[in-house]
Parts: C-alpha cells; structure tokens; sequence
C-alpha cells in the first residue's frame, strides 16, 4: 500500500484507515506521517514522562479476543498513544480477560522513534473517537474440564491419602529396587 | 566399554524425577490461587488438573520404582534432563487448555522458554490473557532462574539421595555453603529478597503512574519475577515499553545486572566481604564485557543515524544491552525497529553481548563472563610458559571468592563447552537461513534462544515452522543445561543401543 494515499483526517471513514500492520511491515514509509488508525485500547491510562498513554491494539483480536471464545489467529499488534489531555477520558473500557475494551479511532503523527520521548516508538494523537464502546466479556464454564480436574484431584487426593496411611503404620518396612 | 543402565538405575531415575516433578506440581498452586481471586474458573480447571497429573506422576513412581539407592554421576544427570522434560510437558498443560496457544508445541515452546528464562514467545493475544496465566509465565522464569532442581531440593533433600549430582546438572557447578539443600535455600532467600525489593519499588512507580492498586502489584511482581529471572516475559505485548518510564527501567536494569550475577558473590557480599565486588576476577570480567559490547552498541546506533539525540541513544543502548548481555530479553522497542533502525553494526553487538551473556551460577545464561575470563588467562598462561625459561614454572591466578590457580583441565572444559555453544550458535542460524531468513537474522534469533535471551528481531511467531520451534526448543534446553546433561542423554541412548 502506497503510504501517501493512506495518509487520513480526523473522523476518518474506513477507506482512509491505516492498519498497524501495514505501518510495521514498513515503517520508514509511514515514519513521521500523520495517520488514523483504529483498535483496542488496551489496560489503563499510564500516566508518564508527563504525558497519558494508552495502549492501542490493532489485530484480529479487536473483533473477538481469544477471552471471548475467539480463535487464535497470532500475536498482539500494538502501539503506545500518547493522548490529548482533553481526550483521555473519553475512555471508559481497556481491554483485558474480563474486559472488551473500546474501540477507538486515533488520528495524528507515528514515530517510529520518537526523540521526544526517549527513542521509543510511538503515535501521537491530535484527536481520538471512541467508534464503539466495551463491555464486560462472560466466561461460560468448561463443564467436562472442571470435572475432569476434580475427578483428577480426588483421585490424586485419595491415592495420597492412601499412601500415607500405608507407610505410617507401625513396623511397615518398604520394599525397594 | 559402555555399561547398559541396569534396571536398578531406570528405577532411581524414575523415582527421583518423581519427586522433583511433585515438588513442581506445588508450584502451580500460585497461579491457582490467583485464578481463584479473579474468578478465571477455567483456568483454575487446566492448573487443577496439572498439578493432580504431576501428583499422579509421583504417586506412579513412588508406588513401583521406589527405591532408596543414591545417585551416581550418570544417573543424576538423566534425573535432570528427564526432570526437565517432564516439568516442561506437565507445565504445557495449562498453557494448552487456555485457548491462548494454538498447538501443544507451541505451549511447550513457552514452558522451556519460561523454564529456561529465555522470553521466547508464542502466546497469541497476550493482552487478553487471564492473570492466573500471567502469573505461570512470569513465575516460569522465576522459578527457572533458580533452577527447578533447586526448587525440588529445597524440599525434596532429606529423601533425595545424591543431590549434589542433580544440582550440579542443572548447570550449577558452585555450591554456596557446605550442603546442597542449605546451599539451595540460600538461593532462595537472595532470590525472594530482590524479588520483594524489585516489587515494592516497581510498585510505588506503577501508582504514581496511575494504575491501580491491583495492577500496580502484580506488574511489579511480575517484571521483577522475570527481570530477577533473566527472563524477560511481560504481561503486555509492548513489553517494558507499556511503562514509558525511565525510573521503572533504571530499576528492572539493576534487577537484571543483579539476577545476572553469580549467587556465591551474592552470598559473599551479604555476608559482608564488601571487597568482593571489586577483586572478583568473574565480575570483572562481566563488568569489562558491559563496557565493550555497550560502547559497539552505542557507537552501532551512532552509525545508523537512528537516533537523533545522544539521551535517547545512550537511553536505548544501554537498556537493550544490559538486556542482552544479561540474557534477559526485554524490549522497550518493537521487533521492527531493531531490524529496521538499528542497523547490523549495533545488532551484531548484541548478538556478541547475548552469546556471552552473564555471570555462572546465577540466573544468566550464554558462554559466561567467568569462562571467557579463563579462556584469555589460559591464552596469556600459554604464552607466558613459551616465553619463560623452560625450566621455570608459570602459574595464572584468579580471585574468586578466594585465590585459585588456574588449571589446564579448567582451560580444556572452557574450550569444550565455548565450542559447544558457538556450534549450536551456528547450527540455528543455518536453520533459519535454510527456511529463508536472512544471516543476520537468523543468527540473532539462534544465539538469543541458545543463550536463553528472549530479545527477537522477527523471527519467532506462531507462524514459525514447527521444526525451527523444536529446534529453538532444543537450543534453549541445550543452552540452559551447559550441554553436560544433555550430552549424557545422548550416551545413555548410546549405551542403550551399543552398551553391554
């Protein structure tokens, strides 16, 4: 993809997004480029080197994580947004195993190595959009693997039990190789 | 001649791995416990059902291989190796039935990375991966950085007969004080001393920093578990970088150095020979490695015009080699910026910091300060004796701890075990170069999994094929054992087939 037809505007449509693959399969192209992208906000707001951040995840796993049931389909694409201040709250849901986090839509400036924050790579927003809100993500019970683990305790259990019961008894001598 | 083991000796090997691999098992109610806490109940079913199938494990073995015979050199060194395989598969289990894994090899990836504080990784959607999962990961390392056998014997003595040999197996050839389970205690207690530091400090950083109270404790816990550990697994997919904060990198950086350094001077050090630190010929030697593959790092990305400022510059080649020469792993940068920005000069620097690596006897992994430290006095010893009357007796001496004179045996297993390393070093490049990546890569990847680092320029995904991960699988093992155990593997499959 041709980095200068992604660049995007604030609210951008789904044509004028740029997926975070793209940008780290060749980053020289898209460095120092204003972009819109979109995805996960991911555990929290870390507050750092006098900025907010949030951590932006932009994979498969936006639309169903492997905690919702989803199926695995390779590793995590994230970057870290340093945040409008005035923007921040905005954010209600950050991903995690209980949690879907928001969807949001970032626009502004990706750093492959940013000098203004230490060398790290990283986006700097200008504005961000929350697209859809999360919610909290149910866990159904694995029936036949909790039976299969208490089974497997008990059985475990009582054979130590019985063990112990055996090598305790007065005068018992235990035969070895 | 070689003797085929008799079926005395298979009955030692099982018995014994039994208890290590029962000792394991406890492990595991930590991550239960926290599985509990965050009402992951799932979870709690595939640690439940682990820990019973170690206990089985050893009621099995208890029951029919019992025995009271002690261990004689051959047969600890197969205790070890198969210990280890046993631990890594019963330890796959719960990764496995997470759903967070896509096949058992790739679980099994994680536990011998985990095990052997590589850093490796093939979990798929970490960020949405359960706490109780976290803690096995992080406590993975953890436990691997003291070794699982030291873990065992720290229980496990009074009934294992012969410990020394299955403790010096575990690629741990210095015993701190006089007995093998004092000397395992001991290690835990430095261990858990640094772990409570590294967290409480890491803590107070994660609440100014406005995570909450929860949070805060178990990312510190487990950054301080794996950088203690010289592990190098995280709770998030952006590694260290989620952080975005100097303080809590200047201290996960003293917690690497200090995981990387041997226990004996830990020990020695506590117990006040303060000078230690500085004639310590090992610490040395590690200490004059940091400065020269730090200043080819630095120079490294000064030549790749990367970085404009000299902070930022210094910030990330400081933080990336420390974690490469501790053979720890973190990154607070992604993969492809170190394949696309750094440029080979920097990258070939960590590669000569990872296959180095750090200090013997602690929870680094790679060659180690202490043998590239003997192998240039045994180089200066044997010019030294040409250059000396013939007549004339040259000795080399080094302070470790106390004075030693330097042996030729010691010169010759230096060679053996350096050779060892270098061929695996090379023997996983041409691996990654036979499936089509490139040398510099390839060999990034092959030292990284051999010396138990974890750092990845790319290479290592889900996507990877299999064999390159039971190869990198095989690596790591080889690497984390100093090859001794394994080596005698391979001549008990040997004697099994040619032995008497």
């Amino acid at each position: 993809m041709d980095a200068a037809a992604t660049v995007a505007h604030a609210g951008g449509s789904e044509s004028s997004l740029t997926s975070l693959a793209d940008v780290f399969a060749d980053p020289k192209a898209y460095d120092g480029r204003t972009l819109t992208i979109r995805g996960e906000a991911i555990g929290e707001i870390v507050r750092a080197q006098g900025e907010l951040w949030v951590q932006l995840n932009d994979d498969p796993y936006t639309r169903k994580s492997i905690a919702e049931g989803g199926a695995a389909q390779g590793q995590n694409v994230s970057i870290s947004v340093v945040l409008p201040r005035q923007d921040a709250n905005l954010i209600e849901y950050f991903g995690d195993f209980h949690t879907k986090g928001d969807i949001i839509e970032v626009t502004g400036r990706f750093n492959a190595i940013c000098e203004e924050h230490g060398g790290e790579t990283d986006f700097h927003a200008s504005s961000v959009r929350v697209v859809s809100r999360g919610y909290r993500i149910s866990h159904p019970l694995d029936v036949p693997m909790a039976v299969a683990s208490i089974l497997a305790l008990l059985l475990a259990g009582t054979l130590a039990a019985v063990r112990r019961h055996v090598i305790s008894r007065p005068g018992f001598k235990r035969k070895g190789w | 001649m070689l003797l085929r083991p008799s079926k005395k000796d298979y009955a030692a090997i099982l018995h014994y791995s039994g208890q290590i691999v029962a000792g394991f098992g406890i492990t595991m109610l930590l991550p239960l416990a926290t599985a509990f806490a965050y009402r992951e109940w799932n979870m709690a079913s595939a640690f439940a059902l682990a820990m019973s199938t170690c206990f089985l494990f050893w009621l099995v073995t208890d029951r029919f291989f019992y025995t009271k015979r002690e261990l004689t050199w051959f047969t600890g060194m197969l205790v070890v190796t198969l210990s280890w395989a046993l631990a890594v598969t019963f330890g796959a289990i719960p990764f496995r039935l997470s759903g967070f894994y896509a096949s058992f090899v790739d679980a099994t990836f994680d536990v011998m990375s985990g095990f052997t504080t590589t850093g490796l990784t093939l979990i798929q959607d970490l960020d949405h991966a359960p706490y109780s999962l976290h803690m096995w990961r992080q406590g993975l390392q953890f436990l691997g950085g003291q070794g699982i056998i030291v873990l065992a014997l720290t229980f496990l003595v009074r009934s294992l007969r012969g410990a020394v040999k299955v403790y010096v197996g575990e690629a741990r050839e210095e015993k701190l004080v006089p007995s093998v389970r004092s000397t395992a205690v001991a290690i835990w207690v430095v261990s858990l001393t640094y772990l409570a530091l590294g967290t409480i400090v890491l803590m107070i950083i994660n609440l100014w920093s406005r995570m909450a109270l929860d949070r805060a404790f178990l990312h510190a816990l487990w950054i301080s578990m794996t950088a203690w550990g010289t592990g190098g697994y995280a709770p998030s997919s952006l590694s260290t970088a989620y952080y975005h904060n100097v303080a809590a990198e200047f201290v996960i950086v003293c917690l690497m150095i200090l995981g990387a350094i041997n226990f004996v001077i830990h020990q020695a050090v506590w117990y006040g020979q303060r000078r230690e630190l500085i004639q310590n010929f090992e610490l040395r030697t590690f200490s004059a490695v940091v400065l020269f593959t730090f200043t080819l790092t630095y120079l490294g990305l000064g030549r790749s015009d990367a970085f404009g400022s000299l902070a930022s510059r210094f910030r990330m080649a400081l933080f990336h080699l420390i974690s490469a020469q501790t053979d720890t792993g973190f990154m607070s940068i992604p993969s492809f910026a170190l394949k696309h920005y750094w440029g080979d000069f920097a990258t070939m620097a960590l590669i000569i910091a990872m296959s180095i690596g750090g200090l013997a006897c602690s929870t680094a992994g790679g060659i180690k300060a202490m043998r590239v430290g003997l192998a240039i006095k045994g180089i200066v010893l044997e010019v030294r004796k040409i250059m000396s009357p013939e007549r004339g007796v040259v000795y080399e001496y080094y302070h470790h701890v106390r004075q030693h004179i330097l042996k030729d045996n010691q010169v010759k297993m230096v060679g053996l075990i350096a050779l060892a390393y270098v061929s695996t070093y090379l023997s996983g490049a041409l691996v990654g170069l036979v499936y089509g990546f490139p040398l510099v890569d390839s060999l990034f990847e092959s030292v990284s999994a051999t010396a138990n680092v974890g750092l990845t320029i790319g290479i290592t995904s889900p996507a990877l094929p299999v064999f390159m991960k039971m190869f990198y699988i095989l690596q790591m093992w080889v690497g984390r054992l100093e090859f001794t155990a394994v080596f005698v593997l391979a001549g008990f499959l040997v004697a099994l087939a040619r032995g008497r």
